[in-house]
């Protein structure tokens, strides 16, 4: 027969009948290269286990334990749902640029990372949704209290496109920073928000992360509009100030 | 062999270093990987009729756990094409698992296998099944398990650079 390299393997990891055991055995004790091929089978195995069986050591962290005996919510299907579950148990830490960029080092999926968008890139850029653009459209700061989306302080940048922070509320609880331009809200900023256990939210600005309210210091041409230059803005549908 | 719902709790408890270990072969990174495990958890303990007891356990939660991997992954790509490409945070953790360097050079390659290959590694070379045992957790023919196993190793002894070769 022709000993392949999948037979071979095969034989190294013990899937053969014993017939074809017998055979491989055969034409191996005549072939001392397909003696090494199995050999490299076997040490590939052997190189596996030694990487990965140090988890099997590992402290079984509670939360998995809890999951086991039904102790969590059992309604989480998502990795999104798993982290936002575990954003609401962890809610002592306050945002800052340093603990968000770790976060974001250790959190791939589920959450959406601050995304600067490049506004050329107009057909990648994130636009807001039906809920938010009208949110970022018709709300003032001062009346979303109790509307899904709070509206933080709202601006002129340096490029003289008026934005936006805002912070929508529930389980995926995420704050971020829009921007008008073209006539759409454009995401320019993104990121999970922490939210105090059962508690209502705080001040719409104090749910703001810190890495947002920085991209705001940064990004601000002059002061936050006001109350009145803010209903001004929204009354114009967000036209730029007539001369 | 009993199947309450409690028995069923205490070999999961029992089975979770074996699911963390796989979850993290597949995953890449530690969070994702508990996180996957703990989906993994609960949507077993939502739909335990599914379970056919002829099967092994672990391989039912493998499967369950490939699945909800799988389904992020797809999930990832739906969302990098709306929110462009993640940079920060792809494949972190790798360097976290083990410090020597012959290991981490082995989490890596791991890493760097397409998710196929990836989970047909994880199974056969890592969790110890069958080819006929990973066919049925992959849900596909064992023809395919031996050459996306042959595939990955192959793969695997070139990024390791027959590191492999070496016999223990």
């Amino acid at each position: 027969m022709n000993i392949t390299d999948e037979v071979l393997m095969a034989y190294a990891d013990g899937e053969l009948d014993a017939a074809t055991r017998s055979e491989v055995e055969r034409a191996i004790a005549a072939n001392s290269e397909l003696a090494k091929q199995v050999d490299r089978h076997r040490a590939l195995r052997t190189q596996l286990s030694n990487a990965f069986g140090a988890v099997l050591d590992e402290t079984i962290p509670e939360h998995l334990k809890a999951a086991v005996s039904g102790q969590q919510s059992s309604s989480i299907t998502n990795l999104a749902q798993v982290r936002a579950a575990k954003a609401t148990a962890q809610q002592a830490r306050r945002w800052s640029p340093a603990n968000w960029m770790s976060i974001a080092a250790s959190v791939t999926l589920g959450v959406l990372l601050g995304h600067f968008v490049p506004s050329e890139r107009h057909s990648d850029s994130i636009v807001a949704n039906a809920a938010l653009e009208r949110a970022l459209s018709e709300q003032l700061a001062s009346n979303s209290a109790d509307s899904a989306v709070q509206i933080g302080v709202s601006y002129l940048d340096k490029s003289g496109d008026y934005c936006r922070s805002f912070a929508t509320t529930g389980n995926d609880a995420t704050a971020g920073l829009a921007c008008r331009t073209n006539s759409t809200w454009q995401i320019r900023m993104l990121m999970p928000v922490e939210k105090s256990s059962g508690a209502a939210y705080r001040t719409a600005a104090s749910t703001i992360p810190a890495a947002i309210l920085d991209r705001v210091n940064h990004d601000i041409n002059g002061e936050p509009l006001d109350a009145e230059q803010e209903a001004a803005v929204v009354k114009r549908g967000w036209n730029a100030q007539p001369r | 062999m009993s199947h309450s719902v409690d028995d069923i709790r205490s070999q999961l408890i029992a089975l979770l270093p074996r699911l963390r270990r796989f979850a993290r072969a597949i995953a890449k990174n530690v969070h994702d990987a508990d996180d996957l495990v703990q989906i993994g958890v609960e949507r077993a303990l939502t739909r335990l009729d599914q379970w056919n007891t002829e099967s092994r356990l672990e391989s039912w939660m493998f499967g369950i756990i490939r699945n909800a991997w799988i389904d992020e992954v797809r999930a990832r790509s739906r969302r990098d094409k709306l929110f462009g490409p993640e940079e920060l945070g792809e494949n972190v953790g790798v360097d976290v698992v083990a410090a020597e360097t012959e290991l981490m050079s082995v989490q890596v390659a791991m890493a760097r296998l397409p998710e196929e290959q990836r989970t047909a590694v994880a199974l056969v070379l890592i969790e110890g099944l069958s080819y006929k045992e990973a066919a049925a957790v992959m849900e596909i023919p064992i023809g395919t398990v031996t050459s996306r196993l042959a595939r990955g190793r192959e793969a695997l002894q070139k990024m390791l650079g027959g590191a492999g070769a070496t016999v223990q």
